[in-house]
């Protein structure tokens, strides 16, 4: 096997962050140009640089729905693959990921709480998600610590058992509530991302960038707590106060994103999983990496999301978790001994 | 002279489980320093002690004339280094770029490396003679050659003073007589403070010049390896009664368990 572990400098970082951006960039502008109504890459340039009061046909679809959704698309797939990315390193585990964790799951309850207790989106059901985030990783921490600190095992199986009583605990509250919008929250469970305003975006995007910003500020003494936390420490790293820093930051994130776009699951497994293999595992370079390509991979999975079926569209949950719980099955084979 | 280290009534539980109690010792700049004893004895809670990671309930410990307490972090990591007992990452990391870790205690706020830290990580790694493995993945070394990996990331972090967990332990005979003479010649050229927890008497015997032998965290024996190694202390710390004579190559003492 060779390894991509050619020295992380500062011109690498920035070498392989432009080419994600352009990436991102350009699967932003396919997820603008197709749909339902074929625009065209072009014509969906012409509009996105004519601004919104553009008159070209189809600018008020772009500028209405596709790029919103597009950005929403972006920004949920950066914060679930940096997600994804922080939860392996601090875990030691390359299997922990937001959703398989039950994290997404604890946001999700508190997210539908919110909803039905009739709060606004902002700031209600995030505090809300915020919390339900927070509670899972609490109880699944509990559940794995104790003699065999956050082994491998004993935290998969605590992150299942916490998730299929978190669907459980979903169900109860949508059967009891009887309410009329049922079926969005339903949709919206299998990762929908659905209409959202520009001031909606800009929230989250203030909520989440400066997430990401402490995740890279961290980033090196991540690498060195992957060798060990006693290693860590005696290499100056205060590994506690790094520990509860991305611990927070990386659920915050991930619950004000799953409060917007529901269970996109396996993100977080997918992308790392194929940035490390490509780019070697030092994280000041997988966490820009993680970030940008992560929103592409995830506005082309909404993409295909709403262009595959031949009426409607099914929720971009389906199509990562189409793609990601096969690699989870092949990652969790090739670590048995 | 001022010693390395300086341990005065140390004492440290966990829980209600005395580990170390009223340890104290004094470790010169410049020694090569076993600490041995049976298993609980207290040997890697004192490393932790040393290190900082663990703070002692009762009792002082300083560092080259300082308290452990008036360290900063990144001030203590750039005086100490820890070769841990070995493990490999869960993620794959290469030689180079573990032992440039090393440098994180002499690096800026994003953790970058500047063209020093290069060079010196390719020092660590030429003086455990790895130079031809520098750019493989950590895994597919041998445990010898990991072992070097680890020592050579703890040189890196030009510490005065090196702590090693059993660092022996899972090598064969060949690699353990490696890894001792390394540590030997790096003490020496280096003028490094070494401090070896060891379960095998007779190579520590060869290497240290100076010993501690614990039993159920107190001191049994403190001195040279010959003051150390006597029936009469092993049959203490160990409960069993072995024979001690001359290794045929040098004035240090050899152990030999007896048939019967």
């Amino acid at each position: 096997m060779t390894c991509p572990h050619a020295h992380v400098t500062p011109m690498r970082v920035l070498t392989v962050s432009a080419g994600l951006s352009l990436l991102l960039a350009l699967s932003v502008v396919a997820a603008v140009s197709f749909g339902s109504s074929e625009i065209g890459p072009a014509a969906a340039w012409r509009a996105i640089t004519g601004g919104p009061g553009a008159e070209e046909a189809g600018a008020a679809i772009v500028w209405r729905l596709r790029l919103p959704r597009a950005l929403l698309a972006a920004i949920s797939g950066a914060s679930l693959s940096l997600g994804g990315l922080v939860f392996q390193a601090l875990l030691r585990n390359p299997l922990a990921e937001p959703y398989i964790l039950g994290i997404s799951g604890g946001s999700a309850i508190g997210a539908i709480t919110g909803i039905l207790l009739g709060l606004a989106h902002f700031p209600g059901v995030s505090l809300f998600a915020f919390a339900g985030a927070l509670a899972t990783l609490g109880l699944i921490l509990a559940m794995s610590a104790g003699r065999s600190l956050f082994q491998r095992d004993a935290l998969l199986l605590s992150g299942v058992m916490v998730n299929a009583f978190c669907a459980a605990l979903i169900m109860f509250l949508l059967t009891l509530s009887q309410d009329g919008r049922l079926h969005s929250i339903l949709f919206w469970l299998m990762g929908n991302l659905g209409p959202i305003g520009f001031g909606q975006l800009g929230l989250l995007a203030a909520l989440v960038v400066p997430c990401f910003a402490a995740i890279f500020l961290l980033a090196h003494p991540m690498n060195l707590m992957l060798l060990g936390r006693e290693l860590a420490a005696s290499s100056g790293v205060p590994v506690r106060v790094v520990t509860i820093a991305l611990l927070v930051a990386a659920s915050l994130m991930v619950s004000v994103t799953v409060s917007h776009c529901g269970l996109v699951g396996f993100v977080g497994l997918v992308v790392p999983h194929l940035l490390r293999m490509r780019l070697g595992s030092d994280h000041r370079l997988l966490v820009p990496a993680c970030i940008l390509g992560g929103g592409a991979f995830v506005v082309v999975c909404d993409l295909l999301a709403r262009v595959l079926p031949e009426q409607g569209e099914m929720p971009a949950g389906v199509i990562t978790a189409m793609i990601g719980a096969p690699l989870f099955m092949y990652l969790l084979r090739r670590s048995r001994p | 002279m001022i010693p390395a280290v300086a341990g005065t009534d140390l004492s440290f539980a966990y829980g209600r489980q005395a580990v170390i109690e009223n340890l104290s010792l004094e470790i010169a700049e410049g020694d090569f320093f076993a600490v041995i004893g049976p298993n609980g004895s207290g040997k890697t809670t004192l490393l932790r002690l040393i290190l900082g990671s663990l703070a002692p309930q009762a009792g002082d410990i300083a560092v080259f004339g300082r308290p452990l307490a008036g360290y900063r972090r990144r001030e203590l990591a750039r005086r100490i280094a820890l070769v841990p007992q070995g493990s490999v990452p869960v993620f794959s990391f290469a030689v180079e770029e573990i032992v440039r870790m090393g440098r994180a205690p002499h690096l800026g706020l994003l953790g970058f490396e500047a063209a020093e830290d290069v060079d010196q990580a390719a020092r660590a790694i030429a003086a455990v003679g790895l130079d031809a493995l520098a750019r493989r993945p950590l895994d597919q070394l041998s445990g010898g050659e990991q072992q070097r990996v680890w020592i050579a990331r703890a040189l890196c972090q030009q510490p005065r003073l090196m702590l090693l967990d059993e660092p022996t332990a899972a090598l064969d005979m060949g690699h353990q007589l490696q890894i001792m003479r390394l540590l030997a010649r790096l003490r020496r050229e280096r003028r490094m403070t070494v401090v070896m927890v060891s379960h095998d008497l007779n190579l520590a015997a060869m290497f240290a010049t100076r010993m501690l032998l614990l039993n159920n965290g107190r001191m049994v024996c403190s001195g040279t390896p010959k003051e150390v190694l006597q029936p009469a202390h092993i049959r203490t710390a160990y409960g069993c009664q072995v024979l001690v004579d001359r290794h045929p190559q040098g004035d240090f003492p050899r152990l030999t368990l007896p048939v019967r």
